[in-house]
């Protein structure tokens, strides 16, 4: 992991597949327990230029359990690039001089690459745009791994915004590695990008399309879901693209519904106490992923 | 050396520009006034069918110059004349990276807050432009913005 160390993570792209098993690896031994001061003495800049909350607190409880410190905003309607005319790259060059690494998250796509350039200190992409989201797919792997004991011939279903979804995206760009079975449960509508069909043709994974989550329940390992995200759509979205408790009547005993939050009406409470809810501890998990990740970029 | 080329004494040639692009070169130059130019719109071609041309008298380009023009006329042909003799002459190549010439597509891209920097490759005979920032992926000609 020599790329990652004092260098950052802008892209899953840049990442073996080796070195996500390691950073997996990693994040289990802190999910056991395991304690380090790592970043003892060093501040991290948390900049997010558009609020998301469970990345920005995941992250800062990441670097406050290694023993640093943060500055920064939780959106970037406070700066002085919204308020003065700053621009981008000099909010940027100032932050170079205060912060011993920068998490960012940014609304336009390319903006941690931009960041990598112009900074010397490493970055870390907390998402930009429709970009990237590095941290929320190896903690999506991560959850595979932790709760199927492995990560190769996984069988996951995916529902829900498979066209526009960036964690879909990821994950279908992931899948490819591990040798996963995809499930693709959407509406016409939904239904995933033709280069991502493309790729998977590419990369001769089996995948299959479905219009419910019944139809495929109990061949499943993993479901995952996704948020629709309306503001894309004119119209009413046709068809079912949620699932209620009556969906996991046949689900296997190992199945786990992942879910990168926030939720709406595609997961019910109801599923909250069944055994097969794994979202809240999915969510946790990407504390442990970026105390990983913190700890290989920062460590000695 | 080789033929001599129209009237130009000294001065540059491009010769089969994709057409529509020969007015993109001549405002990415911005030449002062001074500098005699021919411009041919629309010509029969046997390479291209239709090509555009264009002709500068006592102007010669810089390396950067004809980087910047391998990106808006990809494959044309170059040729650099002096007392009549072509001095040098080839067929434009893509460069590796750009910066700044053209405008990224994906209007949420970050470049346009900044630069763009976009990487070439050719597959299966057409140029693939990737924007290094948003690694967004476009089809050289139908890239239509430059910042000229």
């Amino acid at each position: 992991m020599q790329n990652l160390r004092n260098n950052g993570l802008i892209s899953l792209q840049d990442l073996s597949k080796q070195d996500i098993l390691d950073i997996l690896a990693h994040a289990k031994q802190f999910k056991d327990g395991m304690r380090k001061n790592t970043l003892d003495g060093k501040v991290l800049a948390s900049c997010f230029f558009e609020a998301s909350t469970r990345t920005r607190l995941s992250f800062e409880s990441a670097v406050a359990r290694l023993g640093g410190k943060t500055i920064g905003f939780a959106d970037g309607s406070s700066t002085s690039q919204s308020n003065k005319g700053e621009s981008f790259v000099d909010t940027l060059k100032m932050l170079n001089c205060y912060a011993d690494g920068l998490i960012m998250r940014h609304p336009n796509d390319g903006a941690a690459r931009l960041a990598s350039e112009v900074m010397n200190i490493p970055v870390i992409n907390a998402g930009d745009g429709a970009n990237q989201h590095p941290t929320q797919t190896l903690l999506d792997l991560f959850s595979i791994q932790d709760s199927q004991g492995q990560l190769e011939d996984v069988n996951l279903g995916l529902m829900g915004d498979l066209k526009y979804s960036r964690t879909i995206h990821s994950l279908i760009d992931s899948s490819k590695l591990f040798n996963m079975r995809l499930f693709l449960i959407a509406t016409p509508e939904l239904r995933i990008a033709s280069e991502d069909l493309h790729e998977l043709r590419r990369h001769g994974i089996s995948y299959s399309f479905h219009s419910t989550a019944e139809e495929v329940i109990e061949r499943l390992d993993c479901l995952y879901l996704t948020r629709l995200q309306k503001e894309r759509f004119n119209g009413a979205i046709e068809g079912n693209y949620g699932i209620s408790l009556s969906t996991l009547d046949k689900a296997k005993p190992n199945l786990k519904i992942l879910h990168p939050l926030p939720r709406l009406e595609e997961l019910p409470a109801e599923i909250d106490d069944t055994p097969y809810a794994y979202y809240f501890t999915q969510a946790q998990n990407g504390v442990y992923v970026r105390q990983a990740l913190l700890d290989i970029i920062f460590g000695a | 050396m080789e033929k001599k080329i129209g009237m130009i004494a000294n001065g540059v040639n491009i010769d089969h520009i994709p057409q529509g692009n020969a007015l993109n070169i001549l405002r990415y130059l911005r030449l002062e006034r001074k500098y005699p130019v021919g411009i041919g719109l629309n010509l029969p071609s046997e390479r291209m069918v239709i090509k555009d041309l264009v002709k500068i008298e006592n102007y010669h380009l810089t390396d950067e110059q004809i980087k910047a023009i391998s990106v808006l006329a990809p494959h044309a042909t170059f040729s650099e004349i002096v007392n009549y003799e072509v001095v040098r002459k080839f067929q434009l190549t893509i460069p590796e990276i750009i910066e700044g010439l053209v405008i990224c597509p994906n209007h949420r891209c970050v470049s346009h807050q900044y630069r763009s920097k976009f990487s070439f490759t050719d597959v299966s005979g057409k140029t693939i432009a990737h924007c290094c920032y948003c690694d967004h992926n476009y089809d050289l000609s139908e890239v239509r913005e430059f910042n000229l």
